[in-house]
């Protein structure tokens, strides 16, 4: 990466608690939703655009390569696209593909977004009934398909759907963030405690006209006769007695995570314009920011398999030269309370930094009035693969109302990764 | 023009392609060569052709008919029946071989070409989107008279094959085949081996007729033509001599032998090619095609257009360009009208879809080029901008500034008004010359007419880029001068002026939109101004009351019955009540409100002059005063832009027809005994003194 790649504009859609206002529309139609707007916003024309790369953690089945196929549904047949996955950085990951094809010369301007929708994710059947049905579909005759059809049982066609559980681990995310507190000692109270804020600050935010500039609001089927135009997870009304009443979700008995300080599923896509900054200084465009990094670790899955933000932030600290402290604002993706308090204590632990990252000296104390200031994932959800760019667009507006420089980012992620980015605006 | 070749596998092609035009259109000439090439197939030594297949040189279109200047050039009624007696006889020649045929048929299929295929053993028809296969002799006042009034209903029975005819109107892929019209669907690249793969089946072509089909054909047939005949008397109040005949002709062919029904399609179609109706509406074929004169600019390829507005002028203009695949980027002040306009938006595409006009993924790439914003966003990648905002002189001039604001020098600005001068409109805007008023008319997907209006700021390239979108939308454009209610509204005014004085008078709303509609206009003027909009008419009154006020003595009253909150249909009250989106009784409140409670009766016959003539009057100050170039422009307008009744050819068609001396002579009556607003206007005088017409007369 060489610093040479602008961010000239960003939208994402609201984002909408599964089932609600956005079900009826697949991660394709929501991604072709945000490009559109995007592409509307724009300083360039639609005509400049060299590729299209989305990401998604679940396929819209009927359309594979949504990265593809949004061109495709806005007419420019000439824009190659692809569709990339990496669990929660999916995100992210469409952002530093297209920022390496700009610096590597391959592209001028790319639109890399991210799209999903919990509402619609697919459902498979087992592998027994399907073969099974593919036999019958061959044979022919009435005894032959008695035969093929033997050993379906009915229990077979009941759907699946994706395995939320970690293969390697054989626990859910929420059994690993459970697992995390537990370890860390993080209690009940101090996740809804943070809770409470960032929802709170979502809810200021919102308020004092810092989210809705950067919405699309969506006509929504079936007939289109209204617009959904705001975040609909936000609760300006959250307390702490609020929160106190719901019950553990992954551990029943002895847990302490709940629905309310655990991300929701949530339906929503985002988009981002990147170009060369050269060629958006010829055109006179003035870019919200550039990217200065870019890191991606990975770590052993058990026990604390979302622990990725406190390995990849001294990294990319030590990448980009620079120090905790230089850093003006700071997102770090919300998918647990316990989560983000973890890798909190991590960092500013001593023994973490020379056990794990075989550093002598912790990497510091996260000052919270630059952590979050707009709320996170907690507050507005988490549409997987969107949630990348709604933390870009969020980091690189507020640094531009704050007149500041530096904005930093991490997210975990399934699989035991983590990736982290810092943006810079002047 | 006409190739015949041989294929190894024993299989004759008859490919047509007029190289000179892009469309195949049946000449004398063409006719000539294909009668040849049959006579060649019969007269062939050695053994016959396994089959033919006929089809199109032309990637779109398969043949569109027959040459309609020539049509229009026979004399007399003896000459039109020879003529299709001519024509029965050379396709018959198809229908005559003993092997099988096929039309294979790629793109447009009309008229003669139907015919042409209708005498085939079968039809193979393709997906391609060109597709259709039609008999629109009806829209120019005539039916099939080359075999295809008789073999149409054969092939797919009494009632389906009236509703070809009495409509003419197009036949998609899909319906054709399950209507029995077309044997099979193919793909362009496939098309030739499925009808090769037809011939060599050897099976008959002969369709089975389900029960109900043979009930509606037998028995029950006399149902079907009365039926139709309450039909087509409901549409056309009687006044368009073709339908009716077609149902006559049908009726009474039903059930005869071919030869014998072929000598009454050709009597049929010998008495239609002498009415009035043929003439007027072969004029005016004549002046739509004629429409495509070039304007001298450069236009702009539009990629993109920005509307500012999404009310119902908003969002027709935006579902129109979306259609004809322009990406749209609507802008209003209100989410609520964003709302109502993407919902007209969606609905209008699911409804295409529905109706399998159109595809589910054509749909999805219309709808994928919609966007809505209260901001102007976007504005800046649009090559043409248009306002179809409130007609306020102020706002509009307003809204100029901002989109000089946001948009490059070189984009097109395009002002929708129906009542202001797009001069003033242009006065405070930094560049002038990309400014040009595009006037649609509502519903905007329906009206076939575009007023294109310049000021004396507006460029050329400006002009060519508005023309250039207009026709790509579909659009007949007329090129009027920035006056007053430009053409179509200018010539309006009188006609609904008069229908408030009629009012005033003592007549009734239904007398008076009976008498319109006796005329032959689609709806009366009262239920004309409900569905357009009381406040909008109002605007247009308003701005013609300062210009024409005193000749046409003109009383806005609207303003009584806007400030009675009566908007029309959108508000659901106006003249009529409206409930359900049906139109109710007419409201007697309005008497009060004109100032007239006393009801009298008018003669019928006066109402319909004086309505009539208002508005032939007007249409010729218009032309005297160049607010259109020709005659012809001013029937268009008329006619796509006012409802003129089409079978009068429009209002210089007309006057032409009733003798220009005799209308002047009518219209000095009628200012006599009704007011000087009848003053026939200096041309008529001068016209109908010189004995001169406004066209070239036939005979």
């Amino acid at each position: 990466m060489t610093g040479k790649v602008a961010i000239v504009a960003g939208v994402r859609t609201p984002f909408a608690k599964a089932f609600t206002d956005l079900a009826s529309l697949s991660a394709f139609d929501l991604a072709l939703t945000a490009t559109k707007e995007l592409l509307q916003r724009s300083p360039v024309p639609h005509s400049a655009v060299d590729e299209v790369i989305f990401g998604a953690v679940l396929p819209t089945m009927d359309r594979l390569n949504i990265g593809r196929e949004v061109p495709l549904a806005l007419g420019m047949d000439s824009v190659p696209g692809s569709t990339v996955a990496q669990q929660c950085a999916s995100g992210i990951q469409s952002v530093t593909s297209g920022a390496d094809r700009i610096g590597a010369g391959q592209a001028k301007v790319v639109v890399a977004g991210g799209a999903e929708s919990m509402s619609n994710t697919p459902v498979t059947y087992p592998r027994r009934l399907i073969h099974a049905l593919q036999r019958l579909g061959k044979s022919r005759g009435v005894t032959r398909k008695l035969k093929a059809a033997r050993g379906i049982s009915v229990a077979d066609f009941v759907p699946r759907t994706p395995a939320i559980e970690e293969p390697s681990t054989g626990l859910s995310m929420g059994q690993h963030a459970e697992k995390m507190a537990q370890i860390n000692g993080i209690d009940r109270l101090s996740q809804d405690t943070y809770t409470v804020d960032s929802h709170l600050k979502a809810a200021t935010a919102r308020h004092e006209g810092r989210v809705d500039g950067d919405l699309v609001p969506v006509a929504t089927p079936p007939r289109y006769d209204s617009f959904f135009a705001q975040d609909n997870l936000i609760r300006a009304d959250a307390t702490l007695e609020n929160l106190a009443a719901l019950r553990p979700v992954f551990d029943r008995r002895h847990g302490t995570l709940t629905a309310g300080n655990s991300s929701a599923l949530t339906d929503g896509a985002s988009a981002l314009m990147l170009m060369d900054e050269a060629l958006a200084g010829d055109m006179g465009i003035e870019p919200w920011g550039t990217i200065l990094a870019y890191d991606y670790v990975a770590l052993p899955p058990h026990p604390q398999l979302l622990l990725g933000p406190a390995y990849t932030v001294p990294r990319i600290l030590d990448r980009a030269g620079l120090a905790l402290a230089d850093i003006d604002l700071i997102e770090i993706h919300e998918a647990f309370a316990a989560q983000v308090l973890s890798v909190l204590q991590k960092l500013q632990s001593d023994s973490f930094a020379r056990e794990e990252l075989g550093r002598s000296k912790a990497v510091g104390e996260i000052d919270r009035d630059k952590l979050n200031v707009n709320g996170g994932s907690l507050a507005f959800g988490h549409p997987f693969a969107a949630t990348g760019g709604r933390i870009i667009i969020n980091l690189l507006q507020e640094l531009r109302r704050r007149d500041k420089e530096l904005g930093l980012l991490t997210i975990c992620t399934a699989n035991a990764m983590g990736v982290s980015m810092i943006l810079q605006r002047r | 023009m006409v190739e015949v070749t041989l294929g190894s596998d024993g299989i004759a092609v008859i490919s047509v392609n007029d190289p000179d035009h892009p469309l195949n259109i049946l000449s004398a000439a063409a006719i000539e060569a294909l009668s040849e090439k049959l006579d060649d197939l019969t007269d062939m030594v050695g053994p016959p052709p396994l089959g033919l297949i006929i089809t199109s040189g032309k990637s779109d279109n398969f043949i569109v008919g027959i040459d309609i200047k020539e049509l229009s050039s026979i004399e007399n009624e003896a000459a039109y029946a020879e003529g299709s007696r001519n024509l029965q006889a050379v396709f018959g020649k198809i229908a005559a071989f003993p092997f099988p045929t096929v039309a294979a048929i790629n793109g447009t299929c009309m008229g003669g070409g139907m015919e042409i295929a209708l005498n085939c053993t079968f039809r193979v028809i393709t997906d391609h989107p060109n597709t259709t296969l039609a008999l629109p002799e009806v829209k120019l006042g005539l039916l099939p008279g080359a075999t295809g009034s008789q073999l149409l209903p054969r092939l797919i029975g009494i009632q389906a094959a009236l509703e070809m005819l009495l409509t003419g109107k197009k036949i998609y892929p899909a319906r054709a085949l399950k209507m029995g019209l077309a044997d099979e669907i193919a793909t362009p690249a496939t098309l030739m081996e499925a009808s090769r793969a037809l011939i060599l089946k050897g099976q008959s072509g002969r369709r089975r007729k389900g029960p109900g089909q043979w009930l509606l054909d037998g028995p029950l047939r006399a149902l079907v033509f009365a039926r139709a005949k309450k039909q087509v008397m409901k549409t056309t109040g009687g006044l368009h001599p073709a339908p009716l005949a077609i149902v006559e002709l049908v009726k009474k062919t039903a059930g005869v032998g071919l030869e014998k029904g072929l000598t009454h399609e050709a009597r049929s179609f010998g008495a239609l090619g002498v009415t009035a109706e043929h003439q007027a509406l072969t004029h005016l074929f004549f002046a739509g095609s004629g429409n495509r004169a070039q304007v001298a600019g450069e236009p702009a390829v539009v990629h993109q257009m920005g509307i500012v507005g999404a009310g119902l002028m908003g969002s027709g203009i935006a579902r129109a360009a979306l259609e004809s695949g322009i990406t749209v980027r609507q802008k209003d002040i209100s989410w609520e009208a964003l709302a109502r306009a993407s919902q007209s938006v969606h609905r209008h595409f699911s409804g295409k879809v529905r109706k399998k006009i159109m595809h589910q993924r054509e749909a999805t790439a219309h709808l994928g080029r919609y966007s809505s914003t209260t901001d102007y966003s976007g504005f800046a990648h649009g090559q043409v901008n248009l306002e179809a905002a409130f007609e306020d002189i102020e706002i509009k001039r307003q809204l100029v500034a901002e989109l000089e604001m946001v948009m490059p020098d070189s984009a097109v600005i395009a002002s929708n008004t129906s009542s202001l001068s797009i001069e003033a409109i242009a006065a405070e805007a930094r560049h002038p010359e990309r400014i040009i008023g595009m006037h649609f008319f509502s519903p905007v997907e329906k009206m076939p007419l575009l007023e294109v209006i310049t000021s004396p700021a507006t460029n050329a390239d400006t002009l060519a880029t508005a023309v250039a979108l207009g026709r790509r939308m579909g659009k007949t454009v007329l090129l009027v001068k920035d006056s007053p209610g430009f053409y179509v509204n200018r010539v309006l005014t009188p006609y609904l002026s008069e229908t408030f004085k009629l009012l005033q008078e003592g007549a009734a709303i239904e007398q008076v939109d009976a008498a319109a509609r006796a005329l032959g206009f689609p709806i009366g003027p009262c239920a004309l101004l409900d569905e357009v909009g009381l406040d909008i008419i109002g605007k247009v009154m308003e701005s013609m009351t300062t210009f024409l006020g005193e000749r046409l003595e003109l009383d806005n009253v609207v303003g009584r019955l806007t400030d009675d909150g009566r908007l029309g249909r959108k508000n659901g009250r106006g003249f009529y009540n409206y409930s359900g989106g049906r139109r109710g009784a007419a409201d007697e409140a309005i008497y009060t409100l004109l100032g007239a409670a006393q009801r009298k009766k008018i003669p019928h016959e006066e109402a319909l002059q004086r309505l009539h003539y208002a508005l032939l009057n007007e249409a010729a100050h218009a032309l005297e005063e160049g607010v259109i170039d020709d005659p012809t422009s001013g029937d268009m307008g008329a006619v796509y832009g006012c409802g003129y009744p089409p079978h009068l050819g429009g209002p210089f068609w007309t006057m032409d027809q009733l003798g220009i001396g005799e209308v002047a002579e009518t219209l000095g009556r009628l200012a006599q005994r009704h007011g000087p607003r009848f003053t026939p206007a200096h041309a008529l005088t001068a016209l109908g003194q010189s004995g001169e017409t406004y066209f070239p007369q036939k005979r």
